[in-house]
């Protein structure tokens, strides 16, 4: 059946009252209207903004920064590791992304990648990683121009489900295993030569279902 | 007859409920189990997350102080319970503890709970919480404090979630409500053969889907850093409050649905005099209180974001956006408002949709 994505009209109260005759399509519509929540409506959703220290360590105390306005290029030249949460529906199953970065070509060895992992709250790897990098996924700004934030996403290519942990996929979805789903999960974002600036998680809308 | 659901939900056919079917009980039965499990679930998604980098949400001091604040839709009166997420660390051996205060939208508090942290690296640390009495609230506003047991060592934050625990089958007998609103959980054994399908199921169904529509979903919880501290220099210095860098930053994509009727907006400020405004998703908001301030608006649903045909979904920016007239709440390139602190800023703020 097909999902519906917005708030239809419901039937009108009286269409349910004593000694009206029940109609399919006052039934369906009431149906719709629960599956539009399940399915669309109440899907899980997690975003994070990343505070950033304000005040440059080039500067000293007078001097502090707005949240992101050019901070000092070449960020994180070693490994950053976010441990973010996502509170998944007994519906999840595959995780789209939307994220912000910045990195920049400071020298000619910069060499950007995202990669997401997923994660239950042991620690333990639930499904195979999913790697960005550059120059195929991820953008870098010329050293001396205004470092701005690119996006990039996962995409919502509905793929068979990964099978085993090791090694990483291309940007996909992130696949949360059938005995996972519902659990509150660990979505750990390493981050090498660039920065993380914010990062969107939500469950892939899937316009049709078999009941 | 017990009021069951199943998860994941089964889902009744539209096709088998059109003029002309047959009526089959297991569609209605599937309707009612539909029903039970979207009040069980629904708005049981991760409800607060908040990130920081290293350093930023840090203290030292030795008595709690207040470091963030959020203010967060309750699903329905049932539920009661939430499970609050740290990763956080100290940075020498020692403890730090952080405490999660809840007063509901009725001024009634509900209890607190810490975490104590003692590893030295970063780590994921839990709590459930459970409301100290019954509520018919429609929100609740959170506290994280934070402490150390020594001025020498900083308890360091990086990320904090809550959601709240969905309910167990089978719901509890009776209708229940979200703040006013009435829900009634269905008992299956009456949707089935040879039970007569009454009025009441109907009207049921109906008022359940009215009260689970205006459900709020929390779109964007963030709060500034509000009394950092360091026992190191050049820590301790993430954003107190609102910037005007934030507005090219702070851009979540989230569905909204048309239909979904007006936006809520709050944003906590301290500090005012007068009156100040401040901008969001392309509105000027005036404010002249301190404190949480309340806005309802309806978004332009036209304007769709460019990734929204990558998941087939209408997908919206939700943003702050720049205003830079001398009455402006957003905080200036120097930060003057976070750290000469008299000046009106905006320290948190909730965008809540239907």
């Amino acid at each position: 059946m097909l999902i519906p994505t917005s708030f239809q009209p419901l039937t009108s109260q009286e269409s349910v009252f004593m000694g009206v005759t029940v109609m399919g399509g006052v039934v369906s519509q009431l149906a719709q209207a629960m599956v539009q929540m399940s399915h669309c409506k109440f899907l899980g959703f997690a975003h994070y903004t990343i505070a950033k220290p304000t005040q440059s360590p080039a500067f000293t105390n007078l001097f502090f920064l707005t949240n992101w306005s050019g901070l000092p290029k070449g960020l994180n030249k070693t490994n950053k590791f976010y441990s973010f949460l996502y509170g998944s529906t007994p519906l999840s199953e595959w995780i789209g992304v939307i994220f912000q970065y910045v990195a920049t070509k400071e020298s000619s060895n910069n060499s950007p990648i995202i990669t997401f992992r997923i994660k239950n709250l042991s620690g333990t790897l639930l499904s195979k990683s999913v790697r960005f990098t550059y120059s195929s996924h991820l953008n870098m700004t010329l050293e001396g121009d205004i470092d701005r934030p690119y996006t990039a996403t996962t995409g919502a290519t509905f793929y068979d489900p990964p099978s085993g942990t090791s090694g990483f996929d291309t940007p996909r979805p992130l696949y949360i295993p059938s005995s996972n789903r519902g659990d509150m999960l660990l979505l750990e974002v390493e981050v090498e030569d660039c920065d993380l600036v914010s990062v969107s998680f939500f469950d892939l809308y899937q316009p049709e279902v078999t009941p | 007859m017990s009021n069951t659901f199943t998860s994941p939900p089964t889902i009744p056919d539209t096709g088998d409920l059109v003029a002309g079917k047959i009526i089959k009980t297991a569609s209605f039965e599937r309707m009612g189990n539909l029903s039970n499990y979207l009040h069980a679930f629904g708005g049981t998604s991760t409800c607060l997350s908040q990130a920081f980098d290293r350093h930023t949400c840090v203290t030292k001091s030795t008595s709690f102080v207040d470091l963030c604040r959020w203010r967060i839709p309750l699903p329905s009166n049932n539920h009661t319970t939430i499970d609050f997420h740290v990763n956080a660390q100290v940075t020498s051996t020692g403890t730090g503890t952080i405490k999660f205060t809840l007063t509901d939208s009725n001024s009634v508090a509900q209890g607190d709970s810490s975490i104590s942290i003692t590893s030295t690296s970063m780590g994921l640390a839990t709590v459930s919480h459970s409301f100290s009495s019954a509520t018919t609230a429609d929100y609740i506003d959170i506290v994280m404090s934070g402490k150390t047991d020594a001025v020498t060592y900083d308890l360091d934050v990086q990320i904090v979630a809550a959601r709240f625990l969905p309910l167990s089958s089978p719901l509890s007998s009776g209708a229940t409500a979200q703040g006013s609103n009435k829900i009634t959980p269905f008992g299956l054994g009456r949707l089935a053969a040879n039970y007569p399908l009454t009025s009441r199921a109907g009207v049921q169904w109906r008022t359940n889907i009215e009260t689970m529509r205006s459900r709020k979903r929390p779109l964007l919880s963030w709060s500034g850093i509000e009394n950092p501290s360091s026992a190191f220099s050049l820590r301790g210095f993430g954003p107190k409050s609102l910037g005007v860098g934030d507005v090219e930053t702070m851009q979540i994509q989230a569905p909204l649905f048309l239909g979904g009727g007006a936006l809520t907006l709050w944003i906590y400020v301290v500090d005012i005099s007068g009156t100040k405004k401040f901008a969001f998703m392309g509105r000027i908001f005036e404010v002249s209180s301190n404190g949480w301030n309340e806005f309802s608006f309806f978004p332009d649903l036209t304007n769709t974001t460019e990734e929204s045909l990558s998941f087939g979904i209408s997908l919206y920016k939700i943003h702050p956006s720049s205003y830079n007239q001398s009455d402006t709440l957003l905080d200036n390139l120097d930060r003057r408002a976070a750290f000469f602190g008299n000046l009106p800023r905006i320290t948190a703020l909730s965008l809540w949709s239907n």
